[in-house]
């Protein structure tokens, strides 16, 4: 996304992101991460994840996909080399929720919906190129 | 008019964007908290959620 923020704000779209994270930790991601050219908005409580529809993929499935993502060779560097970074994606994964699914949502400047896609699972991501699609369909 | 759930779950908001323009989002900044209505600003918005950071 960080990549391609030029192509998408040149449609005149803003871009914000939204984690299930509270403020302090995603200060914290910012400060090893960052910077990001949008800003990230916290949901710990995942009332707005869960209320708009986003879906909690099963533990046992997750693990299982991670698992064979990793003996397959399809998942890999992951885990940051840096050390800090390091440090933080293994805190991440022992105190956020990782079950959670993410999704993509599309406003018009008053605020209507007009596009989303829900994520069915961790590789089920809107691909930026249909977002685009979409932003320049409005 | 708002209705929330018994959880406190927005289940209808009035006036124009959906129920989800309610809810309550954290910011960097502890003493900062907004709506996604506030974020947006008035602003065509692409809003990702993500799964978890790192």
């Amino acid at each position: 996304m960080r990549k391609r923020i030029t192509e998408v704000e040149s449609t005149g779209y803003q871009v914000i992101a939204v984690a299930p994270s509270k403020g302090s930790f995603i200060k914290q991601f910012v400060d090893q991460f960052g910077p990001f050219p949008f800003p990230i908005l916290g949901d710990p409580s995942r009332q707005a994840y869960r209320g708009m529809g986003h879906k909690t993929m099963p533990k046992w499935k997750l693990l299982a996909k991670a698992g064979f993502g990793f003996v397959t060779g399809q998942v890999k560097d992951f885990i940051p080399k840096d050390g800090k970074q390091k440090e933080f994606v293994m805190k991440s994964m022992k105190t956020q929720d990782v079950y959670i699914q993410g999704g993509t949502w599309l406003y018009s400047a008053d605020g209507e919906l007009l596009w989303k896609h829900i994520d069915e699972s961790p590789e089920d991501h809107a691909k930026i190129a249909e977002v685009l699609v979409q932003m320049k369909k409005r | 008019m708002l209705i929330l759930s018994l959880e406190g779950e927005v289940i209808y908001s009035e006036g124009k964007g959906g129920f989800e323009m309610d809810y309550i989002l954290e910011t960097t900044d502890p003493e900062k908290s907004l709506t996604l209505k506030t974020a947006i600003q008035g602003k065509p918005t692409m809003v990702v959620f993500v799964r978890h950071l790192g």
